[in-house]
């Protein structure tokens, strides 16, 4: 009897087939989105729906000021929501900018369980509404992406589109690279997360002016085997900012946001037509 | 999602670095048999706090002579991320205790994994691992101190500049609980020489190297 328990003990540990993959999503449900701290006008901002592989998908399309013509679809990180990178969209707005957000599925009111293979499609997805309902031409398009966000930017300007440009903000070189980190052991890809999350490969295959901003303090993501790989990686033409005070969070405060902007400007305007 | 990531990595983590594993102080003697259950893990900042994340290890030891002891463990948490590991080796223990001197125990063996997925490139990594102790015996048991040296074999794919060495020392103090059965209580610095203060597991460290470790385990021998 003792070895039958044991036996089946053995075979429910087998069975549990634990994955870190979905430790990689911290996402937040809600019933409604708050924007907090709003400062952009009312009348700028449209809540957008769309459909991503059955999903319907929740975002915002921010407007700029003066009708400018350049957008900017901002691929947050893994936290909560929306609402946890408002903050990011009205510093973004501020250049006057269109700015689209969405939340991936399973985050914020958007429907789904997040997966690696749903950040693509959902990528694809608002790329696709983009295009179709507010006509945005790819050379009037800048992918940001943030952290977990870097893994539908660097996507999208690897598989979909060729952009004006691409930011990435704080990047994982992948799944791998943090799960190395935190070992010190040389495992294989594969053993501990069922996702790729290759950033690093994936970044290759762009054709378009990267800027790479990290923070030399991060504490999550360390620039040494993250960022630094990326960049590394990127094809020409390309431009790192290693900002030696911020944190995993705080690039653009630490940078200070006038200085930030002035950046991203800087660079698209090196690179617009 | 460093809360939680370290949470779980952390348990990924403890087979890797054999935190549970249980240290070998004594030869059991010509022919005899001990076995050992271990408890203990490194420390990490979670939920506003600092916890030891509990992993699991069983062990047995074998006296192929009065000094030299077949030591084996095998570690049952990391099953349910498919992965077997183990660590055969042997210990020997070529100074017995004489007065000050301390019985002086010499374990090299080899840290083995095996990734039971279907659909992963390489399947098995292996480390070799030599442990050493020193142990001094009390009143009521036994105080020891020693160090693990784990050497990686190949480079890290994204931090080739990272030491392939893993230095942990430690020391305890094995409680006799009657003739047959011992408690061990051990603290252990694990990757003492590495870097740790940026990382997605947020461990307990010193001076932003290693990982604090707690280690608890209890042999019975026959």
């Amino acid at each position: 009897m003792k070895r039958i328990w044991l036996l089946s003990a053995l075979v429910l540990l087998l069975a549990t087939a634990c994955e870190l993959d979905s430790f990689l999503f911290d996402n937040k449900e809600i019933s409604e989105y708050k924007l907090p701290g709003n400062t952009i006008d009312e009348s700028l901002l449209h809540p957008v729906t769309f459909e991503s592989n059955g999903n319907t998908l929740y975002g915002y399309w921010v407007e700029s000021e003066s009708g400018r013509g350049l957008t900017l679809l901002y691929c947050h990180g893994n936290k909560n929501n929306i609402d946890e990178y408002w903050d990011r969209v009205m510093f973004l707005h501020d250049l006057d900018v269109n700015v689209f957000i969405f939340d991936y599925r399973g985050y914020g009111l958007s429907e789904g369980a997040s997966s690696e293979q749903g950040l693509y499609e959902d990528g694809t997805a608002a790329l696709s509404c983009l295009r179709t309902e507010y006509h945005i031409p790819d050379d009037s398009l800048c992918l940001y992406g943030y952290s977990l966000g870097n893994v539908v930017s660097i996507y999208l300007a690897a598989e979909k589109v060729n952009p004006l440009c691409l930011f990435a903000e704080s990047p994982f070189a992948s799944a791998n690279s943090l799960t190395q980190a935190g070992l010190f052991l040389d495992i294989p890809a594969g053993w501990l997360t069922e996702g790729d999350f290759d950033n690093a490969e994936r970044i290759k295959k762009i054709h378009t002016p990267f800027l790479l901003m990290h923070g030399e303090q991060d504490d999550f993501v360390r620039y040494k085997d993250n960022g630094r790989i990326v960049y590394e990686n990127a094809p020409e033409p390309k431009k790192l900012v290693l900002v030696s005070k911020a944190n995993h969070t705080d690039v653009p405060q630490t940078l200070g946001l006038d200085t930030y902007r002035a950046l991203l400007l800087e660079w698209i305007g090196t690179h617009i037509d | 999602m460093k809360i939680f990531l370290s949470l779980i990595m952390c348990l990924a983590a403890l087979l890797l670095f054999q935190c549970a594993a249980h240290t070998n102080l004594e030869p059991v003697g010509n022919g005899k048999l001990a076995v050992d259950a271990s408890m203990g893990g490194p420390i990490v900042k979670a939920f506003g706090t600092k916890i030891p994340v509990p992993y699991l290890t069983t062990g047995v030891n074998y006296g192929l002579k009065d000094n030299l002891d077949f030591t084996g463990n095998l570690h049952i948490l990391s099953l349910p991320y498919q992965i077997f590991g183990m660590e055969p080796g042997i210990t020997w223990y070529p100074v017995l205790q004489k007065g000050k001197i301390p019985t002086i125990g010499i374990n090299p063996h080899a840290l083995i994994l095996m990734s039971l997925k279907s659909d992963v490139g390489e399947r098995i990594k292996c480390y070799p691992v030599l442990s050493g102790s020193a142990a001094w015996q009390m009143k009521n048991g036994l105080f020891y101190t020693g160090m693990d040296l784990t050497y990686r074999l190949s480079d890290l794919d994204y931090n080739k500049d990272e030491s392939p060495a893993i230095v942990s020392p430690f020391l305890g103090y094995q409680w006799k609980l009657g003739a047959r059965t011992s408690l061990c209580t051990e603290l252990k610095w694990h990757a003492a020489n590495l870097q740790t203060d940026q990382l997605a597991v947020e461990y307990l460290g010193i001076e932003s190297h290693g990982a604090i470790s707690t280690l608890f385990s209890i042999q019975r021998s026959f």
